[in-house]
């Protein structure tokens, strides 16, 4: 009988063959895994001193090899004081990411045991590991040891997988060492293979076996950069015995895994996100599926060392625990709506961390009384102000205070009051526009490293000298219309260097209009899977400060090639309407094309220009065409419901050498911006709707849902009870017509001030994949359009390059890749550019409020205000000029706090002042004395208000 | 089912003097069988378990006359459900015989009914926790049709296969979903040393005074009474007719078949016991 079994003594003899079983369960399922290894001898060591390695290397089925990273000129230091390589286990990579990523640290080999375990404890520490062996510039080197026959070690019985991996570790230094003895014995040269690790137990046995180990401690310790970088290993690397040693345990024990699962499945327990209230640290809530209201988690214990952002498993209280939220401006919101308590609940545990770097500063209050070099204990206070003091263990303590610094949270344990963490790097002095700025980049999470290698790889071969393709019969122009002859040009904010897109119109021997709007075509350089396409997709978007921009593309196509720039030809997407005088499109088409833009104007030119009578050239003539066709489309649109929301927005003006800020001003809006406006959002609609009736399942639209009633409540009830105004919201034409409606003679910034808080009210607009939504919840409610996508700023957005391809596939031009008929993928592309936009909107306001915040610096100026909202222990003041709001308390009114009534009905605070008694209402003016303020929490200089007159009465 | 079909009624293989012969020889006193074994002989069989690496235990045997049987057993976490008939269900047998249609419901019950004897204990090792349990699934598979009843392969390669079989072992709480240990070598057995084994069913075909073990083709033709006897540990736990019998199985016989096969079944359970240690 032949048996089917592969006999185990065959493979011990070849030893090429193995294979190991192990068990693996999920969600209450087990399945036995049997995996088959086969075992080579020819994965190189990959050290340059090696030849033999060289000689039996094989390439890939192409014949290609890789070239050996490791040095023949070997790293040496106070410790190890011979040349050596290092191999670092597991724990190393898990809690010292940030010390290995240190430029001081080279020559590491990386194991595939080590690698795999890396990637089962943490995808994103994974991912970075990944990233620093990709880029070999700190030659790491990732050895297959698991696959070559010598440093394969199997499973003992009653071993732990623990134990196996770190064996196979020892083993393949072990190996390594040997292996690089024997090659190099006759060269004279001689490298030392160290391994690194935490583990007292693992370099025991290390030594036992005679490898040389050493703690990754004393390792840093005997670099030049000790401190920093020993400062950068992890809390959580501390001496055990130090955290046994302390007793009080302040914080409940987590939950297993097993148990909250159980309990999740069950319904007894609920999972959900953790979110802290911006107001009060102490209070956070979890939304779950379970529960219509939020879940309020009231205390530290409750709270139980979650972090905001965590995802987490909660058991709801009892329900004679159920509390109202307690601060106390809370409490005015929530007072006429709702008199029932909330469901609280405690966190029983934590599913996933969702721990990223923190910027803040230290703590002053824990300033060491003397310097030194002794390690002491700090508190970070983070500038986010959800996130809770982190301590720190440093040796720099007195260089560190005052300055801005990016933390990393290792550990939070049962006994710490605060979470613990490390140190990873120094962005500069608090307040120095650098470190803010930085700051502010780190905190919304904006990538804004340089563009890697690969990236730039990807860029046209030709730079700078790339030119549109003059030959007729070249490939890159096929199916491309040329439009170099058409009169075409730009119209941009001043300095604008990454121009998207140009507009050109004509009268047609018909009567009727021609009209093009002509798209910087970026998808013909940016191919779907590169790295430049993964770059720009993970980017998502291109964020502006106020003096810096971090682009989602290379400069060279943004400022360049891409770029529309004027008296050059370059390649565009383009949409060609055909239009009667009344602004009716009569036929759209779209094409890829060449253009030559004529002219790159500013608002101001373009403005300057069409008025100035004495121009009469055709490129005028078109300007204005355009100009009289979008004041139509306008009116359709507004008469359509289009809501017009615009809030005032702000423009520091700075001083042109040092680019200090010296001034705020509000930004003008000229009819050459709602020019422009009017026929990208026209060219937005006709591209969605293109899109959609090729792609209905996939295509990239955006919408806007309409505002649930709710949300208007409070602002329809102020309007009724302080100006006798009704606001209705029945649709967003109705909504348009009573805010026009609402306006006050005396005030003339009253309607403005109504509109900022409308918009308030509405919902935020957000990029979705059509197949995920039926076709009525396509609106875009703000825009009055039943379908809208983003089209026309490809250089800034990845939701246009999507747009763009889909076009070009719509059109035949070329056909879909792949990835974009995946409505997954594209779910996914939708969620990450919601979230990378609202992060980079949430950029560009800090760095406004940053610039703000130091124009104003040692300046008090008298402003005039608005109250926006009213508390009774306060209001909100919203000062036009600055487009700032701040909070006035009434005990900050005087010194003593004076006595105030509050009429919660008619939105009125009484005050019992020094001048008598006075009372000041909803939407009321007043004067307000500005001034900067540093922010104690965070550290931010910001806007302090104090109240000068009310309603012309001045109060001193 | 092959055997079945060539029974007594459906015609034999051997003409009537040859049936004569056979009969008159095997129950001579000592009786002659065919191939000279004796009465307890079983044929020559080849065995091995742990055959399939992603079960949680096999076994394949091959019988002299060609017949060969795999069995695979697999295990599965599953929720207790309140309607379900309760622990019977917790073992499911499945029997496929290569060409033929369909299982042979009769084959899998034989298994299936001495499998879960009450008081074996098994049933107790299926549970997970409070809510849980494990399914297990016997899948038998007769690859050639053998030339003799299949029930003594089945059974056998049922037992060394169970005999075999592991499972996960549970490292969560009762109250828990169940989480399990990760080292295979650390599953436990579902029939450890020491318990109750699982059953074996043997085939004993009676011939005047003699009783036979394992008989082939002809011999089953020959017999007056052909019995199924199952046996749990040193315990016969059923006994069965199956074919011929017309005047009944007398006492002493059964007496006989039942005292025999007890020392039988033991042998081939110390037998069966070895298989897989030599690896």
């Amino acid at each position: 009988m032949t048996s089917f079994k592969r006999s185990l003594a065959d493979s011990r003899e070849s030893s090429e063959l193995f294979s190991k079983v192990f068990l693996r369960s999920s969600k209450g399922k087990c399945t036995k895994i049997v995996r088959e290894l086969y075992l080579r001898r020819d994965i190189p060591c990959s050290s340059k001193l090696c030849t033999r390695c060289l000689a039996d290397i094989r390439g890939d089925s192409y014949g290609r090899t890789k070239p050996f990273v490791l040095s023949s000129d070997a790293p040496v230091n106070d410790t190890i004081k011979v040349p050596h390589y290092i191999v670092p286990d597991t724990n190393v990579f898990l809690y010292c990411m940030d010390a290995l990523e240190h430029a001081a640290i080279t020559d590491v080999i990386v194991l595939q045991t080590v690698l795999d375990e890396v990637r089962a404890r943490s995808l994103p520490l994974y991912n970075r590991l990944r990233a620093l062996v990709a880029s070999g510039e700190k030659r790491f080197y990732l050895f297959h040891n698991e696959f070559r026959s010598e440093t394969y070690v199997r499973r003992e019985p009653g071993e732990t997988v623990n134990d196996r991996n770190d064996r196979a570790i020892r083993r393949g230094v072990q190996w390594y060492h040997e292996h690089l003895k024997e090659v190099t014995w006759d060269t004279g040269k001689s490298i030392t293979v160290v391994m690194v690790s935490n583990d007292g137990g693992n370099l025991e046995k290390g030594m036992r076996e005679g490898i040389t180990c050493c703690n990754i401690k004393d390792y840093v310790s005997g670099m030049k950069n000790s401190n920093e970088l020993l400062d950068m290993i992890s809390a959580a690397l501390e001496d055990e015995n130090a955290k046994v040693a302390k007793g009080d345990m302040l914080y409940p024990e987590y939950y297993s895994m097993s148990k909250m699962m159980t309990g999740v499945g069950a319904g007894t327990l609920h999972q959900g996100k953790f979110n802290i209230s911006p107001y009060n640290f102490l209070e956070g809530s979890i939304h779950v599926p379970s529960f219509d209201r939020p879940l309020l988690i009231l205390g530290r214990e409750n709270i139980n060392r979650s972090v905001h952002g965590d995802q987490v498993v909660v058991r709801v209280l009892p329900k004679d625990q159920w509390k109202q939220p307690s601060s106390k401006i809370i409490e005015e919101e929530t007072m006429t709506k709702n008199d029932n308590p909330e469901p609280t609940a405690r966190v029983v545990g934590v599913i996933k961390r969702n721990w990223r770097y923190y910027v803040g500063h230290l703590d002053p209050s824990s300033a060491p009384s003397a310097g030194g070099r002794s390690q002491r204990n700090v508190f970070l206070i983070p500038m986010d102000k959800k996130i809770p003091k982190i301590r720190l263990r440093t040796r720099q303590a007195s260089e560190l205070f005052g300055k801005r610094i990016v933390v990393s949270i290792d550990a939070w344990d049962r006994n710490s009051r605060y979470p613990t963490g490390h140190f990873v790097r120094s962005l500069g002095e608090v307040e120095t526009k650098e470190a803010e700025i930085e700051a502010l980049l780190l905190e919304w999470d904006v990538q804004y490293r340089p563009f890697p290698k690969a990236v730039l790889d990807c860029l046209p071969k030709e730079g700078h000298e790339w030119r549109v393709p003059q030959d007729p019969e070249d490939p890159r122009l096929h199916q491309r219309v040329d439009y170099r002859g058409l009169l075409v040009c730009s119209i941009d904010p001043p300095g604008c260097q990454d121009i998207d897109d140009a507009l050109h119109a004509s009268r047609m021997p018909n009567g009727n209009y021609e009209v093009g709007v002509h798209i910087a075509d970026v998808t013909h350089f940016v191919k779907p899977n590169t790295a430049m396409d993964d770059e720009a997709s993970v980017r998502g978007t291109t964020v502006y400060l106020v003096d810096k921009r971090v682009d989602m593309l290379p400069m060279l196509l943004g400022t360049d090639l891409c770029s529309l720039k004027p008296h050059v030809e370059r390649f565009a997407f383009s949409v060609i309407w055909e239009m009667t005088e009344n602004g009716d499109v009569v036929d759209s088409r779209f094409s890829k094309s060449m253009i030559k833009s004529r002219e790159a104007f500013s608002y101001e030119q373009a403005q300057l220009r069409i008025d100035d009578k004495s121009q009469n050239d055709e490129l005028t003539q078109g300007m204005r065409t355009l100009l009289m066709l979008s004041k139509k489309l306008r009116q359709k649109r507004m008469a359509a419901g289009a809501l017009n929301l615009a809030s005032p927005e702000v423009k520091i003006e700075s001083e042109s050498e040092t680019s200090d800020p010296i001034d705020v001003k509000t930004k003008e809006m000229l009819e050459t911006n709602s020019l422009v406006e009017e026929f990208m959002l026209l060219a937005n609609i006709s591209v969605a709707g293109k899109i959609y009736e090729a792609f209905p399942q996939t295509a990239m639209l955006r919408r806007h849902g309409a505002p649930p009633a709710s949300n208007f409540e409070e602002l329809q009830n102020q309007l009724r009870v302080t100006r006798g105004l009704t606001l209705h919201i029945d649709s967003s034409k109705a909504l348009a017509d009573s805010l026009d409606r609402c306006v006050d003679p005396s005030n003339p910034f009253f309607n403005t001030l109504v509109r900022i808080l409308a918009t308030r009210c509405m919902l935020s607009a957000e990029y979705f994949c059509s197949g995920t939504q039926g076709y009525p919840e396509f609106r875009h409610y703000g825009l009055a359009s039943e379908i809208y996508t983003h089209f026309t700023s490809p250089i800034r957005r990845y939701a246009d390059v999507v747009a763009h391809r889909q076009l070009a596939a719509a059109i035949g031009y070329e056909p879909l890749h792949p990835t974009l008929h995946s409505m997954a993928k594209l779910e996914g592309v939708c969620g990450n550019i919601n979230n990378r936009h609202r992060n980079a909107q949430m950029a560009g306001r800090g760095s406004v409020e940053y610039y703000v915040g130091q124009a104003l610096r040692g300046k008090v100026m008298e402003e005039e205000g608005y109250l926006m909202r009213i508390f009774s222990n306060g209001f909100v003041v919203f000062v036009p000029r600055f487009g700032v709001e701040g909070l006035i308390r009434v005990r900050d009114l005087t010194p003593l706090e004076p006595k105030s009534g509050f009429d919660a009905e008619n939105y009125t605070l009484t005050v019992e002042g020094s001048i008598g008694s006075w009372s000041v209402g909803l939407f009321d003016r007043v004067v307000v004395k500005v001034m900067d303020d540093v922010e104690e929490r965070t550290g931010k200089r910001k806007i302090k208000m104090t109240l000068v007159s009310v309603k012309g009465r001045k109060l001193e | 089912m092959a055997p079945l079909q060539t029974s007594q009624q459906t015609g034999t293989p051997l003409s009537p003097a040859e049936l004569s012969y056979l009969h008159t020889s095997l129950t001579l006193t000592p009786p002659i069988r065919p191939d000279s074994r004796t009465p307890t002989q079983f044929r020559p069989l080849v065995a091995e378990s742990d055959i399939l690496p992603s079960t949680n235990g096999s076994a394949r045997m091959i019988w002299g006359d060609g017949g060969e049987c795999v069995v695979g057993v697999k295990a599965e976490v599953e929720r207790n459900s309140a309607t379900s008939v309760g622990p019977r269900d917790w073992i499911e047998i499945n029997v496929e015989v290569s060409g033929q249609r369909d299982d042979d419901a009769f084959l899998g019950m034989t298994v299936a009914e001495s499998l879960l004897v009450p008081g074996s204990g098994v049933l107790e090792r299926l549970v997970l926790g409070e809510r849980f349990h494990w399914k297990v699934f016997v899948d038998i598979l007769l690859l050639a049709p053998p030339l003799s009843h299949p029930a003594t392969l089945l059974t056998l390669t049922t037992y060394l296969a169970l005999r075999n079989t592991f499972l996960p072992k549970l490292i969560s709480e009762v109250v828990e979903d169940p989480v399990f240990d990760d080292d295979w070598d650390n599953a436990l057995p579902l029939y450890p040393v020491g318990k109750i084994p699982p059953p074996i069913t043997l085939l004993v075909v009676n011939v005047g005074e003699n009783i036979f073990f394992d008989p082939t083709r002809e011999e089953l033709s020959a017999g007056d009474v052909v019995l199924a006897v199952s046996i749990c540990g040193k315990k016969v736990v059923g006994v069965r007719t199956l074919e011929g019998g017309s005047g009944g199985v007398g006492r002493a016989v059964v007496k006989r078949v039942i005292k025999e096969s007890c020392e039988v079944a033991e042998e081939v359970f110390s037998n069966l016991n070895s298989v897989g240690e030599g690896d």
